[in-house]
């Protein structure tokens, strides 16, 4: 009998004591949490595509109420939300211009190929082993890593050419951006038109070698703007969207038909030559 | 010295995943990134060091003057369950950088063997406090380093062709093979 | 379902070991022969079954807030209970398994069926849910056990057997030789899985 009594006496005091010391515990150490936290979470959209450079919706909304982070990093964030953030923070709030993703490179595996590649079908790999084949150093090497981290689901691609983002979905987050091992995919204003498909920085000669869509760097298209919006830039050909009125120039002077207008379309199919 | 041979005899030698099979399931569950892995590692020694100190003082000044050793089981859960709480809240209050580099994992840690096996054996091995310490501490950390060497491991695997029936788990149980057979070539190594 | 189907799904659609890979500790430790396999299973199986009956009781009463101390509490009973019952009537037994018997109270498997079966079951339920994990969990230890005691000692239950006891391959019954059963078996079982198809 005394043993039974021991123990549960034991045992009882142990788990008062252990309720009394976590129930105290969670009074002293209670942590306050802003409200207007919650409240901004709910306005963002929720997608934690780290576009604004927080790891989520939550840490970023926690950072514009703690740290005074601007709300106009958020990428997908509307006037409507922004006003609502606005009112919930007391002060103005301006968007920014949205952008959307582009890949700097027309024919991808059109380039001539030094080898055939039979590793693992990812552009991050295959950079290691010589671009996975191609003559090209700067060209898409098409395995579609960037469409599989796209999580809006604005990325399509079709094995062996060049992935299509669609300007409609993509919401300008820059997750593609970030995984290109080449970086050749560029964030530009939504309402760009001219886009110079070729990242190559190589000579015209060597280009002419191996790709029959990349710029051989005729410098036409510089020639020929009103605006200046065109420059021959740190070996290829870079447009200012600050300064193209998108009056169609380069886009019709371009021998090889590699400056595409972004708001129409465009297929590997439709290759020149 | 003898608490230095009983360090590295414990992260080492007897390693609690490699080689008594302690802590399995984390191993083969939070290994698959290295840095989740690094801080899952760190989240455990930190408990396992905790739990080593207050589950001997617990006995000591509890169970054996009262004489319900076979209590130990149930005080020993109770008492590892209540400090995860409570450490849980104090770094929530006092230090968001812990927070997030060991607060989701520390719940996971309540019914790790691993934790509750070392208090366990501190007492069935008669250690001393400061031996009770040693042994927590240098059992966490040779949890953490294998965990992080799993990680590691399994990073590489993502990328190597692995047969169909051995993808995901199998494949990971053989690392450990290889794994344990490597860390059986420190028997010997210390005295302890 | 109807009690049969319950049971099987414990042994083989959802076997804890194979399928769910749960309780990975004791059953990589323990299985150095037949006999403490089966040992460990039974014991196992007598917390599974007390612990389901005893929460699935209680379940009206238990707050949610607490529900995983007090949990832990029941589960720990019953562990202390069959520690204790083991020390007494199979000395051997007990210290062959060590510091794994009270290590039960943290075995995922019971901690996990308590959660999301006998908190929401009736007893009856509870009970044969209990009874199949826990085949089910005896089942594969003692596979796992009798392939290590056969080709790590060469012997079963104790019996040599006569083509294998003259090479045994010690490394079977070691750490490393746990692992590689382990992931030989669960190779083996997803390929006769995919090969009866989805």
């Amino acid at each position: 009998m005394g043993t039974i009594a021991v123990s549960v006496l034991i045992l009882c005091a142990c788990g008062l004591l252990a309720g009394a010391a976590l129930a105290l515990a969670s009074r002293v150490f209670a942590v306050k949490v802003d409200p207007r936290i919650e409240k901004i979470e709910a306005v963002l959209p929720g997608a934690n595509c780290s576009g604004c450079g927080s790891p989520s919706c939550f840490v970023y909304a926690s950072r514009i109420v703690n740290e005074g982070a601007t709300p106009d990093l958020c990428v997908q964030l509307r006037e409507e939300g922004a006003s609502e953030i606005g009112r919930l923070m007391g002060r103005e709030v301006h968007l920014r211009q949205r952008q959307v993703a582009v890949i700097k490179c027309y024919g991808g595996p059109v380039s001539k190929k030094l080898f055939a590649y039979g590793g693992f079908q990812s552009c991050r790999i295959a950079a290691y082993y010589s671009g996975g084949g191609n003559a090209c150093e700067y060209n898409c090497m098409a395995f579609g890593d960037c469409f599989q981290i796209c999580q809006f689901g604005a990325i399509t691609h079709t094995r062996g050419l060049t992935p299509r983002i669609d300007p409609q979905v993509c919401t300008g987050c820059g997750k593609c951006v970030r995984e290109c091992p080449r970086h050749i995919i560029r964030l530009v204003p939504a309402s760009a038109r001219a886009h110079v498909a070729c990242s190559s920085r190589d000579k015209g000669s060597v280009v002419r070698a191996v790709c029959t869509v990349g710029c051989i760097k005729c410098l036409q298209c510089v020639k020929v703007c009103p605006h200046n919006a065109i420059a021959h830039i740190d070996g290829h050909i870079e447009i200012d969207y600050a300064l193209c009125t998108a009056c169609g120039e380069c886009i019709r002077i371009c021998p090889r038909g590699i400056i595409i207008d972004l708001q129409e379309s465009y297929t590997v199919e439709a290759l020149p030559g | 010295m003898e608490l230095l041979a009983l360090f590295f005899s414990v992260m080492i030698v007897n390693n609690f995943i490699l080689a008594k099979f302690l802590g399995l399931c984390p191993f083969f569950g939070v290994s698959r990134d290295l840095r989740s892995a690094a801080c899952m590692g760190a989240a455990v020694t930190f408990v396992m060091t905790a739990a080593s100190a207050v589950t001997w003082a617990v006995n000591d000044h509890v169970l054996i003057p009262f004489g319900v050793m076979y209590l130990q089981t149930i005080v020993f859960i109770l008492v590892i369950a209540t400090l995860v709480q409570f450490v849980e809240l104090v770094i929530k209050k006092l230090s968001p950088m812990l927070q997030r580099v060991m607060g989701i994992y520390l719940p996971l840690i309540t019914t790790n063997c691993a934790v509750l096996g070392v208090c366990l054996l501190n007492i069935k091995q008669q250690m001393s406090l400061s031996e009770a310490i040693v042994h927590g501490f240098g059992g966490g950390l040779g949890f953490a380093l294998v965990i992080c060497m799993m990680a590691g491991i399994r990073e590489r695997l993502e990328m190597s062709r692995v047969p169909l029936a051995m993808q995901g788990v199998p494949i990971c149980f053989i690392t450990g093979c290889l794994m344990a057979l490597t860390f059986f070539g420190f028997q010997g190594l210390f005295a302890g | 379902m109807s009690v049969r189907e319950e049971l099987l799904r414990g042994i083989i659609r959802e076997n804890p070991t194979f399928r769910l890979v749960l309780g990975i500790c004791p059953t990589l430790a323990v299985t150095t022969s037949l006999a403490n396999a089966l040992g460990m299973g039974l014991a196992a199986t007598f917390v599974l079954l007390g612990s389901n009956a005893a929460i699935s009781l209680l379940r009206g009463f238990i707050p949610a807030r607490v529900r995983i101390p007090a949990f832990i509490v029941i589960i720990s009973t019953f562990v202390t209970v069959i520690d204790l019952l083991m020390a007494a009537f199979v000395p051997g037994l007990h210290s062959a398994l060590g510091i794994f018997i009270p290590l039960i109270v943290v075995n995922c498997i019971i901690m996990g069926r308590a959660e999301a079966f006998a908190s929401k079951a009736p007893v009856g339920a509870a009970v044969i849910d209990a009874l199949g994990m826990g085949i089910g969990f005896t089942a594969s230890l003692s596979l796992i056990g009798s392939v290590r005691e056969l080709f790590g000692t060469g012997t079963l239950l104790g019996f040599s057997v006569p083509v294998l006891a003259e090479s045994p391959v010690i490394i079977m019954i070691l750490p490393p030789g746990a692992f590689l059963t382990m992931g030989l078996l669960l190779g083996l079982i997803n390929y006769i899985s995919q090969k009866r198809g989805p």
